[in-house]
């Protein structure tokens, strides 16, 4: 196993004004390891996955990212931000760009890559997650699939070292989900680091190396993926397994 | 029944008075986008005293008739040693108004863009104002530019306020030639036609913006 | 300053009742007009319809204060009738509101969830049942906060009423400057009471407004 810690969370805290929605959370995240948060909703999988890249600021705790706290004044969030990659819920593709433009700006602004490089890029990417001939549609003509299978290639154009991913699948219909899931495979294989946000017990049964289960902005289990789907799991997480399997 | 010799009499001064209103609303207007642009953001990301300055501002000019400012300015602002000029005033109170109204519709816009672009933006590595020029900016066009026209509207035609300080705008020709011909219907008439006439101009112009703007929702 | 000011607190109640009352009347008078405007565009006759719009677009195009002078001088002239001018204000006002309270209505209407009436019927209710409970209901909760900020516009409207000699706030404070010489005191008083006035009807109109959007729901 890869001893390199990529991700360090180490007992954040965090509230909505009076309501706490992150309780003391911490745990680690190895270079090329897969992980998985499950629990019931509202239990503050979102916001913890959004405080590892910055978008949620947190009242108390530290996060690290290769040994850099994000909290530290003096990290630069925004070139941090652009070598981890995110995939939002609701893909979140920028609706007056075309697909490759989607995949190009921030190559552009942010990384300062040329036209020529950044389309390179861009088109190899899109080529990897099978949307090549599509480059220049709008994403309002794209499914739900096609539109989280390029909201990947953009985050991978930036050479990202980690990836996020909050519920990729849940906005989708069934038909939909496992072209996305199969592109999160191959990117899994490749040895991506990965936090994934999900619901899919499948996927994270045969892809992920570790399990944490969430409730009430705690987390209540974190362990191999072996144990959690056997009996080692806490109760918790035996009830909800339970519940989401049923269907 | 309608003297149409009147009205041909009466035209090149009106026409000189159209010239001056659209002058005012050149200016004016513009200056206050820009101005409303600014307040519009203080109010997202100002600290606290800042906000506090720009929501006094915007609630001044939503609970104070213009025609109250423009009095204001004309009157009392010489009383402190400002500004004497009639068309100063006009295009300094249209501007100060266009602000007040226009930071509230580019205040709605900016939120109406869904959070999680914002957020697609900044994980992608850029910054607030680069993402709210590249991203925001060009979604936001659609919820702003047809309330904005309507506002252009609204301000151009306010701009007939300015009569009772003098300035000589369309409306104040328009009374100077009724007062020495008394021909109300054709002069009003006259009058109200070339409003109609500019303002249904500006809508068309808005629309066309607009389309141009959204062009990317367009499906090809 | 008290001296100053004492000839306008004089006044003040009085000039207030008059704007009060004046923009009260304009808005009752303003809904019915705009109701029946709404009709007429609805209407299944094409002529009725075509009147409807091109009113709603003289409206909306010209200055009130050519309205208002149109209103008060042209048309009395040509019926060689003579017109108060607190009745031509008030008519005036009216006809203005009138034409945007008759978008804002056709707004409502048009904006209403199709699925509504079919929810209404499946559950059994007959026609005169859905209307009653299901859509007039919800035509009025979604109508009252932009019909609260249409009266708002229209009270700050009613200063223009000075300008052809009715006696209500503005023109209060613009007799008072011409008596004192205290146009900086005077209109800032004048303004106060406007902004006390109309910052209480605005936020009457944001709480209603949060009402019913609990109310009506949200869609995105
Ligand atoms: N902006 C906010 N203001 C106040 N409370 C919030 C805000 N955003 C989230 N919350 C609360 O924080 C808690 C955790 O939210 P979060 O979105 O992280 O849950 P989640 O586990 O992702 O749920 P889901 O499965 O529904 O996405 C919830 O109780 C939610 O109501
Ligand atoms: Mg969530």
């Amino acid at each position: 196993m890869n001893t390199l810690v990529t991700v360090e969370v180490e007992g954040i805290s965090k509230w909505y004004g009076e309501a706490q929605v992150l309780k003391n959370c911490s745990c680690t995240v190895r270079e090329q390891e897969i992980v998985v948060i499950c629990g019931p909703s509202g239990s503050g999988k979102s916001t913890l996955i959004k405080t590892i890249n910055g978008l949620e600021v947190v009242q108390e705790g530290d996060i690290r990212i290769r040994n850099q706290s994000i909290l530290n004044k003096g990290t630069n969030l925004s070139s941090l931000r652009a070598s981890v990659g995110m995939v939002f819920q609701h893909f979140e593709l920028f609706p007056h760009l075309t697909i490759l433009q989607n995949l190009t700006i921030a190559q552009r602004v942010v990384l300062k890559r040329d036209v020529t490089t950044a389309t390179k890029k861009a088109k190899a990417l899109l080529e990897k997650v099978g949307m090549a001939v599509h480059q220049d549609k709008y994403p309002s003509q794209l499914s739900g699939g096609q539109q989280q299978r390029v909201a990947i290639a953009r985050s991978l154009c930036m050479d990202p070292f980690l990836m996020l991913f909050d519920e990729p699948t849940s906005a989708l219909d069934p038909e939909m989900v496992s072209e996305v899931l199969e592109v999160m495979r191959d990117l899994a294989n490749e040895g991506m680091t990965m936090m994934v946000v999900t619901h899919e017990m499948g996927f994270a049964r045969n892809i992920a190396d570790r399990v944490i289960f969430m409730e009430n902005g705690s987390i209540v289990d974190n362990t191999d993926t072996a144990s959690f789907f056997g009996d080692k799991s806490s109760e918790r997480a035996q009830l909800f397994l339970s519940k989401i399997l049923q269907h | 029944m309608i003297d149409t010799d009147i009205i041909a009499e009466a035209l090149p001064l009106l026409l000189k008075g159209l010239k001056v209103t659209a002058f005012v609303a050149a200016v004016g207007i513009p200056l206050g986008l820009l101005v409303g642009t600014l307040l519009a953001y203080l109010t997202l990301v100002g600290n606290t005293a800042l906000k506090w300055f720009a929501r006094s501002y915007i609630e001044c000019v939503r609970n104070v008739p213009f025609l109250i400012i423009v009095y204001f300015a004309y009157f009392g602002l010489p009383k402190m040693g400002l500004m004497t000029d009639a068309f100063q005033v006009a295009v300094l109170t249209t501007g100060f108004y266009t602000a007040g109204y226009f930071s509230e519709l580019m205040r709605a816009a900016i939120l109406s863009v869904p959070k999680g672009q914002m957020q697609a933006a900044v994980s992608l590595g850029m910054g607030y104002w680069r993402a709210q020029r590249l991203i925001i900016f060009p979604q936001l066009l659609g919820f702003l530019i047809p309330p904005t026209t309507s506002l252009v509207v609204m301000m151009f035609k306010d701009t007939a306020i300015f009569s009772v300080i003098t300035l000589p705008e369309l409306t104040y020709q328009s009374n100077v030639v009724v007062s020495e011909s008394f021909a109300y219907i054709e002069i009003l008439g006259t009058t109200a036609l070339i409003y109609w006439v500019s303002s249904w101009f500006i809508d068309f112009a808005g629309n066309r913006f607009n389309r141009y703007a959204l062009r990317w929702k367009a499906r090809p | 300053m008290e001296q100053v000011l004492t000839p306008f607190m004089n006044g003040v109640l009085h000039a207030v009742q008059a704007t009060v009352l004046i923009s009260s009347a304009a808005c009752l008078l303003g809904i019915v007009l705009g109701i029946l405007l709404l009709l007429a565009r609805t209407s299944p006759v094409l002529a009725l319809r075509y009147l409807a719009i091109v009113y709603v677009s003289a409206m909306r195009g010209t200055p009130l204060l050519i309205q208002l002078l149109v209103v008060y001088y042209a048309i009395p002239g040509m019926l060689n009738i003579t017109i108060t001018p607190v009745f031509a204000g008030v008519v005036a006002l009216a006809m203005n509101t009138a034409a945007y309270i008759s978008e804002i209505l056709r707004g409502v209407l048009s904006s209403l969830p199709s699925g509504q009436r079919g929810a209404a019927f499946s559950l059994g209710m007959t026609r005169w049942q859905s209307w009653r409970h299901i859509i007039l209901p919800q035509i009025f909760l979604r109508a009252l906060p932009p019909l609260t900020n249409e009266f708002t516009v229209t009270f700050k409207a009613s200063s223009l009423l000075s300008i052809i000699s009715v006696s209500e706030l503005s023109s209060l404070a613009r007799n008072v400057t011409l008596q004192t010489n205290a146009p900086l005191m005077v209109f800032s008083v004048c303004a106060a009471v406007y902004f006390i006035m109309l910052f209480l009807l605005s936020s009457a109109s944001r709480r209603i407004e949060r009402q019913v959007q609990v109310r009506v729901g949200r869609h995105d």
